[in-house]
């Protein structure tokens, strides 16, 4: 294979995986890691992908910051030309165990063993449940406009939208989707439109009020992400140590999360 | 804007009623580099920084050196020469572990009471990790300053601990050293964090128990626990001694004005008008730029709707100062109006 071809072929690979981990979702607002511009790095040789990934802070929580890491690992070992994946997180205070632990399919207990109150199960099926909620709004607007009314839209069961098609289908497939991770009943006499415990609505506006309520929750995260993730990007990065001339060797080197905590424990 | 004696700007409407104004959430601090123990201090204060250059008006962005350090002479110039502040709640963070002398210590905030004794409350810290050792510091503190209120911060770094929650039980003796003195105002941060590793540390749902348990004290929830405004709203909403400490909320006023006005009416629907206390969030953003807008800010009729009110000036009064004011006991000059 000669430069040229080969460069077109790498070029190529990189977008697959950037096209492939796109559609991976930041669990707490039910965003794209695409909309949020989390990527800032994919390089490819022969079949191995290196994916660089810098979040809005620093602070980002190490638990959902590892439940993205793990969903991109597998959206890019599913492309069938990859063999080995390497995930490099940047500018985060857990960077070098997250970048190893999602590398090498490690679980998140075991990278953080006395600090995961809640397991990441916990957390993955009470984030399902909000996101659920909020993907019930447009499937709510949908039914209305094909003129159901609430009291219908409130009797509807699975088994009255399975197997459907256009925009309805694809509205309740989204939900359908989170029923399981969120752990809520999905039988097919269950309710279409349910609480966060999965039980039949009563009332549908109080319903929607609530859901509202999650939803601006979300928003306003997502919105308070791309600010500082811009920020960030408008700043060029975390060295805040230039930007006022002092010189870089007053930050002391970074210890790793882990080691940091040792220190902390041998001083007392 | 008028001028009290002294030169002192306070806020006037078009029609000419003096509003009176307490910022309920202010900090000063000091990030500069002498002042920064290790990286962590140094992602702290970049995080703010990114926070105050996103959130703020293009004119009212400051640059990196003023932004690490403001100094009591400054922090009287923002607030109450330029910023329509009355009276300023300052509420200190120490994170020792991250800035050699502290970030924003009590000492810091008592400097800038000294300057204006009349217009600032100063609220002491506690940390209930500190057992003993800390029960003994919080009645020093308060024999030398005499606070009605404290600050603590659930997820703030100690040692070797990320964060506790207030269900802990070494939270008990703290809350009822605080009764026995008369300080009253437990002002939790429960909002961003420096180590959100469990979910724990910005879990509202201890705000529950604690404010069942000491019905006599107040807790306002400082930045109404954020990233989980949706779980602060259920709790808030079947307590009546927990408050909505807004700050953070306003500052998205001017950037993006549609999430403040959802997050504004979300939070008068479940928590009402008379529980919500204004903050700037000073350092990170500005009072007057806030506070000029927000007195502007009116909902559109969906959303005066979904919040069952509109951002009518007698909300905005009580939001503004009155609340606070009822809180911490505050004398209103004559001429403000507290008409509903």
């Amino acid at each position: 294979m000669n430069a040229v071809l080969r460069t077109d072929l790498s070029e190529a690979r990189k977008a697959e995986v950037r096209e492939a981990v796109a559609h991976v979702r930041d669990p707490e607002i039910d965003e794209t890691v695409a909309a949020l511009q989390f990527v800032v790095g994919v390089e490819v040789e022969g079949g191995t992908v290196t994916l660089s990934v810098r979040l809005p802070t620093f602070w980002c929580p190490a638990n959902f910051v590892y439940l993205m890491g793990e969903d991109m690992r597998e959206a890019v070992l599913a492309l069938p030309w990859v063999g080995e994946f390497h995930f490099r997180l940047v500018d985060h205070f857990a960077e070098r165990e997250i970048s190893q632990g999602i590398t090498t399919r490690a679980r998140f207990e075991s990278v953080f063993p006395d600090e995961s109150g809640d397991g990441l199960f916990d957390v993955r099926t009470r984030f399902a449940v909000k996101n659920l909620m909020m993907r019930q709004k447009p499937l709510i607007m949908a039914l209305r406009a094909e003129g159901y009314s609430d009291d219908a839209i409130l009797s509807l069961r699975i088994l009255d939208l399975e197997g459907g098609e256009g925009q309805i289908a694809t509205l309740w497939a989204a939900c359908r989707e989170l029923r399981t991770l969120a752990g809520l009943a999905d039988a097919l006499s269950d309710p279409v439109i349910c609480d966060a415990k999965g039980r039949a609505v009563a009332n549908l506006g109080a319903h929607l009020r609530e859901i509202r309520k999650i939803a601006t929750n979300a928003a306003a995260n997502g919105e308070m992400c791309r600010m500082l993730v811009a920020a960030r990007r408008e700043l060029g990065g975390c060295s805040a140590a230039h930007r006022w001339g002092g010189p870089l060797e007053s930050v002391p080197e970074k210890l790793t999360h882990n080691e940091e905590k040792r220190r902390v424990f041998q001083n007392e | 804007m008028a001028n009290k004696p002294g030169g002192i700007a306070v806020y006037i409407t078009p029609d000419g009623e003096r509003i009176f104004i307490v910022d309920a959430h202010c900090h000063l601090w000091d990030a500069r580099p002498s002042n920064i123990r290790n990286r962590n201090g140094q992602m702290f204060i970049d995080t703010f920084y990114g926070a105050h250059m996103a959130l703020s008006p293009e004119r009212d962005r400051w640059d990196a050196q003023r932004f690490a350090h403001q100094g009591a002479e400054q922090v009287g110039q923002d607030l109450f020469d330029n910023g329509y502040v009355d009276v300023a709640v300052m509420l200190p963070v120490y994170l020792r572990d991250f800035f050699n002398d502290g970030f924003n210590t009590t000492t810091q905030c008592a400097a800038l009471k000294e300057m204006f004794p009349e217009r600032v409350v100063l609220n002491g810290r506690i940390d209930p990790r500190e057992g003993a050792l800390g029960l003994d510091r919080l009645e020093k503190d308060f024999e030398k300053w005499g606070f009605t209120g404290v600050k603590l911060y659930t997820g703030e770094w100690n040692g070797a601990s990320r964060g506790y929650t207030m269900k802990d039980p070494f939270v008990k003796p703290y809350l009822e050293k605080c009764r026995e003195l008369g300080i009253r105002n437990i002002h939790m941060h429960k909002g961003p964090t420096t180590y959100p590793l469990d979910y724990d540390a910005f879990d509202v749902r201890d705000v529950d128990y604690v404010a069942t348990n000491y019905p006599d004290l107040n807790f306002i929830v400082d930045h109404c626990g954020m990233p989980r405004i949706d779980d602060f709203c259920f709790i808030a909403a079947q307590e009546a001694n927990v408050y909505g400490g807004l700050a953070l909320i306003p500052s998205y006023i001017h950037a993006r004005p549609k999430f403040f006005a959802q997050m504004m009416a979300d939070m008068l629907f479940f928590v009402g008008p008379d529980r919500l206390i204004f903050g700037s969030d000073y350092a990170i953003t500005s009072p007057h730029w806030i506070i000029e807008q927000f007195m502007a800010f009116e909902f559109d009729d969906e959303l005066a709707q979904e919040a069952g009110t509109q951002l009518t000036l007698e909300v905005k009064r009580k939001i503004l100062g009155l609340n606070a004011a009822n809180l911490y006991g505050l004398d209103l000059p004559e001429n403000v109006s507290v008409a509903t």
